[in-house]
């Protein structure tokens, strides 16, 4: 019982651990180096100008979405500030739009372990950009029911950031499979996972509910 | 105060989780190595000894522990590292000789050392006694002779201090031979790390009953060490990519092994020993190395210190 009582303080918790494992992988990147940590075996790739330009932004602008991401599922933030909510849903989209998604979607192509997992990257990169601009096109339409769908599934592949990392750590501490194959596994298993997630979260808690305002 | 505590245990927290994202190690590119400076011998055609010029060059061999069977029965029962204490090998190399005076170093579990000693030639045979440079108590005397238009070595080692070290004596017979770089010589066997080990619980049915127990997995490679010769061709990422840890180590090593390097590893050591081709001769091989053999280690070491660091931790 008690656990379901804080099972929401325990998943932020667990969030917000996952967050500061991303940031301190961010950090590595800083300050700039192109042969460090991940680079290091990637050294084909960062000579490429274009690699380059959107690693970096990758890195360093991605990690800004764990945090406006998570701000707009507060309730208590959309109906006590929804304009606070607005601000960073725009600088979510912004950042997601312009920065992250379209270096994501160049770095895809790019990615380690043959064309298994770059149609993995480039699949989720694409619905990324997708998701993310149909949610902000319904609010537009003021279609809230819909831009929520949307925002649940954007979230869900930005949270791939977490759950990619996390399934490949268990794959290893469960399997200890050849670091390419858990690789592999880990690149389709862990979008797929969240979106799998999104959906049930949709169908259970949006779908035949009126919209909160 | 409740609160100092909170801070507290949130702070030492988020200071552990550092392991979470990269295990911080000390990498070492290459096994240290005693600078030993030696003249490297000018070697003649022949393995059979006519001349003193015939003595010249590397004699290797078993390098066993002089010991009876019953001694080093109970060895093996009280020393769980008997088996590379009692049998080495050894890589005897005499590098120059003038007049009756030799100069010359042995290899033995990657430890260099140098000697110096007298060569006595009479009617049937050639002598060599020969001691070590007493840095160690590691150091003795070696006690050799060879019979005139023979081949084969015969002698003894006896330690300086007997009382100090495990072996006090040990015995070989040793053969010339040439060191010959062979960019072909082929990995056939599994490395398996004895001293690196998990304990992992196995599930098995026998007799439709499942039963659960534990067993140990050694840090070993697995067959895809074999598919690749890495003094051949050069290696793609790809291909590099999904080898285990152990794969990249042994592919890096046979590199070094193939042109005689002599490893100080144990575990290294006595699995390169196995095989036919390998001959532990120099302390220090970079220069020996090619082009391909210098672009696969740099590919090799990258991508082994990537799995040293990040194979098991939160990332990609």
């Amino acid at each position: 019982m008690m656990f379901i009582r804080y099972s929401k303080y325990f998943l932020w918790a667990a969030y917000l651990f996952f967050c500061y494992l991303l940031f301190l992988i961010t950090i590595q990147y800083i300050p700039y180096n192109t042969d460090v940590a991940f680079l290091r075996i990637k050294q084909e790739a960062i000579i490429l100008t274009h690699y380059e330009i959107a690693f970096f932004t990758h890195v360093y602008t991605s990690i800004f979405l764990m945090i406006f991401g998570a701000f707009q599922f507060s309730n208590y933030l959309k109906k006590n500030f929804i304009a606070l909510h607005k601000i960073s849903g725009k600088v979510y989209f912004i950042i997601l739009m312009f920065f992250s998604a379209p270096s994501g979607l160049i770095m895809s192509y790019y990615a380690n372990g043959g064309s298994y997992t770059q149609v993995s990257f480039i699949l989720l990169s694409l619905f990324w950009i997708v998701f993310t601009f149909f949610s902000y096109y319904f609010i537009l339409k003021k279609d809230i029911q819909n831009h929520q769908k949307f925002a649940i599934r954007s979230f869900a592949l930005t949270l791939s950031a977490i759950s990619l990392r996390l399934f490949k750590y268990l794959l290893v501490l469960f399997f200890e499979p050849l670091p390419m194959d858990a690789y592999r596994t880990a690149a389709w298993s862990s979008w797929l996972f969240n979106l799998f997630i999104a959906e049930l979260i949709i169908y259970y808690k949006i779908r035949n509910k009126k919209p909160v305002l | 105060m409740k609160y100092i505590f909170i801070i507290i245990a949130v702070l030492g927290f988020f200071v552990s989780c550092k392991k979470a994202i990269k295990n911080e190690i000390e990498f070492a590119e290459i096994q240290g190595f005693e600078e030993i400076s030696f003249v490297k011998p000018k070697m003649t055609n022949s393995s059979v000894v006519n001349s003193k010029d015939d003595l010249l060059g590397y004699w290797v061999g078993n390098f066993d522990a002089n010991l009876s069977t019953n001694e080093k029965d109970s060895m093996y029962r009280s020393n769980p590292d008997a088996e590379n204490i009692l049998n080495r090998k050894i890589t005897f190399s005499i590098d120059e000789i003038e007049g009756d005076s030799i100069v010359g170093h042995s290899i033995v579990a990657g430890n260099i050392s140098l000697f110096k000693g007298v060569l006595i030639e009479n009617e049937n045979y050639f002598i060599v006694e020969a001691e070590e440079f007493k840095r160690t108590n590691y150091d003795g005397i070696f006690n050799i002779s060879i019979a005139k238009s023979d081949s084969i070595f015969k002698g003894y080692w006896t330690a300086f201090y007997p009382n100090q070290v495990n072996i006090p004596q040990r015995k070989f017979n040793l053969k010339k031979k040439f060191f010959i770089y062979d960019s072909n010589a082929s990995l056939g066997m599994t490395f398996i790390n004895t001293d690196k080990s998990n304990s992992i619980k196995v599930t098995d049915t026998i007799d439709d009953e499942v039963e659960v127990y534990e067993d140990v997995e050694f840090y070993s490679t697995t067959d895809n060490v074999f598919l690749k010769n890495a003094s051949v061709e050069l290696l793609s990422s790809d291909f590099v990519s999904n080898l285990s840890k152990a794969d990249i180590f042994i592919l890096r090593n046979s590199i070094f092994a193939r042109h005689g390097f002599a490893f100080r590893d144990k575990q290294l050591r006595m699995y390169f020993e196995f095989y036919d081709w390998y001959m532990p001769v120099f302390g220090d091989v970079k220069d020996d190395f090619t082009e391909i053999e210098k672009e696969n280690i740099e590919l090799l070491l990258r991508y082994e210190q990537n799995a040293l660091e990040y194979y098991d931790t939160f990332g990609r």
